[in-house]
């Protein structure tokens, strides 16, 4: 049962993870989901969400701002936009996101890009709940 | 004739010149390592992305997302990448003229959408339609940035202010060399589909449609991150090369004033002993 797939995460500055995994949890739009070895040919994208890792060296949790996952059945690849190691986030620059988001929100200008502003708001507290558990 | 001293103060001043062109060209040396990392770092995503883009509008060819169908072109604009600084040989004024040239013959007119302070300075002093203007983007270049950009001009043509958007940039070649490219960004020109014989096919989650919704603007945004990483290596390139021309040029420079300055002292010398052997044989 405990098979090993290569997994990649790629973001658009870096290479951020390659190498072995036993297993890939990710925040995908309609919910969390699990990728194991075998898993059926998929994509899918991501929301704001926690993004866990099992392999040989036990479990690491990073954060992603949303991308995408292409599973394949030779090779399982995250394509974040942003991607953070929990334990590297830092608190204060993720709450003052979270204010700039809130009052980007709350002003009453025109040309507020409240998509934007609201994917900003959620990034932020996304960061800051995974640096709470 | 300028006189012995005037020409030594020109050495001096000129060496002093070669002295920061030298250094410039070290910085820029040391950037354009930089810069040309961060290029490089962007490929595996690039691939990546692309090819999902592939796979996904192969599927969904018969129902194109709006963001990819070209539509009657009323309004276009161009999308102009150049420097924040100068002392950087041709590169900015390259892309002016061939912004300039562009506008000239597009019909419609496109208007101009500027990234960089020294396109967006000259281009503004042209009676031009400027849409939006981004400057001092590339001293901390980050991906947030272009995501901005794109997503600015992703709206204005959703909106239907505008039907086409190019993009002029300096691609870099090598460290020796830089060329001008136009390139479309929207509507996203149709992808080559090829067989790839190990692809079977996914399940998709959410839909097809709805993951094109997401991939799009992800790709535009990626675009322009390339082209800004593109565009401010190939910068960095012609600054280098700028400044060693700069550089060689002050020592041919200092090559010559030093050879009139001892040609000067030589006759000063000739023409003093002239005086003085002149002086002797009518003493006698």
């Amino acid at each position: 049962m405990a098979g090993e797939f290569p997994l990649v995460i790629v973001t658009p500055s870096s290479m951020a993870f390659e190498g072995e995994a036993r297993s890939v949890l990710a925040p995908g739009t309609d919910g969390y989901f699990e990728v194991l070895i075998g898993h059926v040919p998929m994509l899918t994208s991501l929301r704001p969400g926690l993004l866990t890792i099992r392999n040989d060296e036990g479990r690491t949790q990073y954060t992603v701002s949303g991308g995408f996952v292409e599973v394949l059945r030779a090779q399982v690849t995250v394509l974040a936009e942003t991607i953070e190691e929990v334990g590297a986030i830092d608190v204060e620059r993720a709450k003052q996101a979270e204010e700039r988001a809130r009052q980007r929100l709350g002003s009453s200008e025109e040309d507020v890009d409240v998509d934007r502003a609201r994917a900003s708001l959620d990034r932020a507290l996304n960061r800051i709940k995974a640096t709470q558990q | 004739m300028p006189s012995l001293r005037e020409i030594r103060r020109r050495i001096a001043s000129t060496k002093d010149i070669q002295k920061i062109t030298r250094a410039m060209q070290t910085v820029a040396g040391v950037r354009l390592r930089r810069a040309q990392s961060r290029l490089f770092a962007a490929r595996p995503y690039a691939r990546k992305l692309d090819e999902m883009m592939k796979h996904l509008a192969a599927q969904t060819a018969d129902e194109r997302h709006p963001l990819m169908t070209p539509r009657e072109v009323k309004a276009s604009a161009l999308i102009v990448v150049t420097a924040d600084r100068g002392f950087c040989g041709g590169f900015n004024s390259n892309v002016v003229r061939r912004a300039l040239e562009t506008v000239g013959q597009g019909s419609p007119t496109p208007a101009l959408f500027c990234v960089g302070r020294k396109g967006s300075d000259t281009l503004s002093r042209q009676r031009l339609e400027i849409l939006s203007r981004h400057t001092n983007v590339f001293q901390a270049l980050e991906y947030a940035q272009a995501g901005e950009i794109a997503d600015e001009v992703t709206r204005l043509f959703n909106s239907g202010k505008i039907d086409r958007v190019d993009m002029l940039y300096n691609e870099f070649k090598s460290a020796g060399q830089q060329s001008l490219v136009t390139e479309q960004l929207l509507p996203v020109p149709p992808m080559a589909v090829e067989d790839d014989p190990g692809f079977t096919g996914y399940v998709y989650e959410p839909s097809q449609p709805l993951l094109l919704n997401d991939l799009l603007p992800q790709h535009l945004r990626f675009q322009l991150w390339r082209v800004l990483l593109e565009s401010n290596t190939a910068e960095e390139a012609a600054r280098m090369m700028a400044m060693d021309n700069a550089t060689r040029n002050a020592s041919d420079l200092i090559d010559d004033l030093t050879l009139t300055a001892n040609k000067i002292r030589q006759e000063t010398i000739t023409s003093e002993l002239m005086d003085i052997v002149g002086g002797a044989e009518a003493l006698k």
